[in-house]
Formats: C-alpha cells, structure tokens, sequence
C-alpha cells in the first residue's frame, strides 16, 4: 500500500489524467437507449442505458444534432469525461444518431399487441363510467402533487363525493404489485368508481403502468376503472386496459365530479316542470270538460228551441182549432137563437095570437070543451079568464 | 335507492307526462311520484358533505381513516 497521503483534489487530478490519456474514451461510438431526455439552455442532458449499466451523458448546443425521445435506441459519438471539480463521470456528446424504437420500446409493444389480441383492451369489456358516483377511490401516491390536484378538482364543484386514497408506491420495481394489491383489494370494496393516478415522468417512472400483471388486474375489476397516468402523450398499458382514459389525473377528476349546483338546478327545474306538465293536463281536462258542458248546454238549448217550436205549433193549432170551435159553435148558437127566437110564442101574441090554456095546460082542442067553462087567455100585453058560449066543431 | 337511479325515474316520469298520453288519474299519480323523487334528489344533494379518506393496510383488511388533504 502506498503511504502517501493526498488530497481529493490531487486525487480526481490522476483519475481526469487517466481519462484523458485512454484513447479507448475518446471520439468512440456507442449504443444505447435513451431515458431523460431534457433540454436546459441549450444544452441536452439524458442517461444512456443497455439492460444492464447506464451512464450520463451531456450534448452541449444539442440543437447541432438529432435530439432523441425517451425510449429511442440511438448511436452516440464523443468522449467521456471525468468533471474533476464535482468527482462525476459523464459522455460528452458530440452527435446523436437514431437507430429506432429502443429495445424496451420495442419490448412493450410487442405485449401491447399480444394482450390487445387476447382481449384485454375490448371495448366490449368496458364498464360504463356512473355519472353521478358518491364514492371513489383514488389509488396514488398520497403524498405526491397528483392528489392535491384531484381533491382539489372535484371539491371545486363537487362537495358530496367521498374520496378514498389508497397510497401506493407509484414509480420503481415493484410498484406495480403494490398498485395490483391494492387494486384489489378496493375493487371488493364496492366503490363506484376507481381511479389509478400518477402524474408525468420519464418513460422508466411509468414503467409499472406497463406490466402485464396490472393490466390483468384491471381486466378482471368489478368496479369501473379510470387510468389517469402521466401527461397527454403518455399513453400505457394501464391506460389501454382501464375503463376510461384521462388524459391526465386532473381530467380524471373533472371527468368524475358532476356539478352538484347545476344538478340542484336541474331538480328544481324537474320539479317545475311535473307540475307544469300536471297542471297543464289537468287545465286541459278542464277546458275539455268545460267545452264538453258547453257543447251539452247548446243540445239542450237547442232541443228545447227545437222542441218549443213544435209547442209553440202545437200550442197555435189548438189555439187555432179551439178557436174554430168557439166560432163555428159560436154560429150554430146564433142560428139556434135565431130559430128559437122564430119560435118564441110571445112572438106569436104579438102578432095577434092568443093563447088559450085551462088549468095550465094548453088548449090544441075544442074536444071536451063545454059551454060554461072557464078558461084562460093569455095575450101579448096580458091575460084574461073567459067562459065559453058556445062550442063548435067546425072551424 | 341511488342518486343516479332517482334521477333516471324522474326522467322517465316527465317524458311520460310529456307523451300527453295518461289518464288524469295517472298523471297525478306520477306528479306525486315525481315530487317525492325530486325532494329526494334535493336532500341528497343538500345533506350530505363529501369525506375524504385514507385506506390503510391493517390486520382485518383495509380500515379507514378520515384526513385532510390540501
């Protein structure tokens, strides 16, 4: 062992001298995948990784060159420096050059294609999504932003939905078992609805939103699911699988919070409305009735016109007919009066008849009249007792 | 009954009452279903007050805790 004791400086001094002396570091070519791409002033910084070891690399006015997105396999030329000042080891890059869809991407497609053709991603299997559901399980982190943002979300028009966290590891190894447990476990709870959210990362932080196992999770939930992972351009297996996509766990929560004061109006405006449609009914069964009572008030009217024409007939004719009774009657009164008054024998005094009784019975007979009888005689203006003289049978 | 559930009853009560094809008897039959639907829905909607919780891992399963959330 060497003795010599020298300082950190004096030690990254050697390594950078060695870096710089092994030729094998500089202006070499390698291949790897892409993770982290960012851009910052100018400057490209992102991990160059295999299955197995990654390094940091470094492209200084990256827009000389192709800029890469995450996942992409890509060839990168430069050098490899050792930033003595901070002790790091990093790949200057001097161009990058793209060879197509990274290994992992390629990978995730290939299971992608092989679980849609097994069904996993049917329409057909989709749940439908409750419009109105009074409770809802989030399974996320629940210390991260992605809570806050739907808390937030839906109690800005939603103040009765209750929210359930299941806090789960969201990003790393396993989290995908965690977030597959508790999947469910929720799902037995009877929730209306159950979102899975995590905000954006690289394509590496989303990697437990791509495994096959959650995706058979999901499949198999009774209860309706959203996925609500990463940004809008982050598009995985869980989305796929999931009942409904949110683009992101912000839109989730919009999608699943209904607006309780618009729903309130919508109530009144019900309850409005059934009265109105009674009332109009009841209106119109009235108006019915009434037009119905008008039309029965105008039969009768007009079967008693009609029918007092016909009294008012019958009444003339018999007014008529009593009248040319009373006349014709009328007339043969005064031709019996005329004739009675002809046969009046006062009529007959005056004209010089007498009339000659005995015992108040006319005389129409000289027969059983003797001399010396007393008889009565009676003129026009008075009577008088005589005694015949003398009877004869001849006139 | 669920919120949802009422609701799809009482659209269902105003569009027969819109047909115009009930009975004067029916059509206060469904008035009074309706208005006991939407006094329903209103005190739901007036009520109750949303919780939020934390569903934490326990011996008897998953248990509930009420929490704030910012």
């Amino acid at each position: 062992m060497n003795n010599n004791i020298i300082s950190v400086t004096a030690l990254n001094t050697v390594i950078n001298m060695i870096f710089k002396a092994e030729e094998h570091l500089h202006d070499i070519q390698v291949a790897g995948e892409v993770s982290g791409f960012k851009v910052f002033k100018g400057h490209g910084y992102f991990t160059l990784k295999d299955e197995k070891c990654q390094i940091s690399c470094t492209c200084f006015n990256c827009a000389k060159t192709y800029q890469p997105k995450d996942g992409e396999s890509v060839i990168v030329k430069g050098s490899v420096d050792y930033y003595a000042a901070g002790g790091r080891l990093n790949f200057n890059v001097d161009s990058i050059q793209a060879v197509g869809k990274g290994l992992l991407a390629i990978k995730l497609e290939m299971l992608k294609n092989r679980l849609r053709q097994e069904g996993y991603f049917d329409e057909a299997h989709k749940k439908p999504i409750p419009q109105y559901p009074s409770n809802i399980c989030v399974i996320t982190s629940f210390n991260g932003a992605v809570i806050k943002d739907i808390k937030r979300t839906v109690r800005r028009k939603n103040d009765l939905i209750n929210i359930f966290i299941k806090d789960v590891k969201v990003q790393g190894k396993d989290a995908h078992i965690e977030i597959v447990d508790a999947l469910e476990k929720v799902d037995a709870m009877g929730f209306d609805v159950i979102i899975i959210a995590r905000g954006g990362g690289s394509f590496e932080d989303l990697l437990p939103f791509n495994e096959e196992l959650l995706v058979k999770a999901i499949y198999a939930c009774r209860t309706p699911v959203i996925s609500a992972v990463g940004h809008e351009s982050d598009i995985t297996l869980c989305d796929e699988a999931a009942d409904y996509r949110a683009a992101t766990p912000t839109a989730a929560a919009e999608y699943v919070a209904y607006d309780v004061i618009q729903l309130k109006e919508y109530v009144e405006y019900c309850k409005t409305r059934v009265k109105t449609l009674v009332l109009n009914k009841l209106k119109s069964d009235e108006t019915e009735l009434r037009n119905k009572m008008s039309l029965l008030i105008s039969g009768v009217k007009l079967t008693y016109q009609s029918n007092r024409h016909r009294l008012d007939n019958a009444l003339g004719a018999l007014k008529n007919s009593m009248n040319n009774i009373y006349v014709s009657n009328s007339h043969r009164l005064e031709s019996v009066i005329t004739k009675l008054e002809a046969a009046n024998p006062l009529n007959m005094l005056k004209k010089g008849f007498w009339h000659v009784s005995k015992d108040g019975k006319t005389l129409l007979s000289v027969k059983g009249l003797e001399e010396g009888t007393e008889i009565d005689l009676r003129a026009n203006d008075g009577k008088l007792k005589a005694r015949i003289t003398e009877v004869k049978n001849e006139v | 009954m669920k919120f949802e559930d009422s609701l799809k009853k009482l659209d269902a009560i105003i569009e027969k009452l819109e047909s115009g094809k009930l009975s004067i008897d029916e059509s206060i039959a469904l008035y009074g279903k309706g208005l006991e639907l939407c006094n329903e829905c209103g005190k739901k909607l007036n009520d109750v007050k949303g919780k939020i919780v934390l569903l934490e891992e326990s011996a008897e399963g998953l248990r509930e805790k009420p929490v704030e959330v910012e």
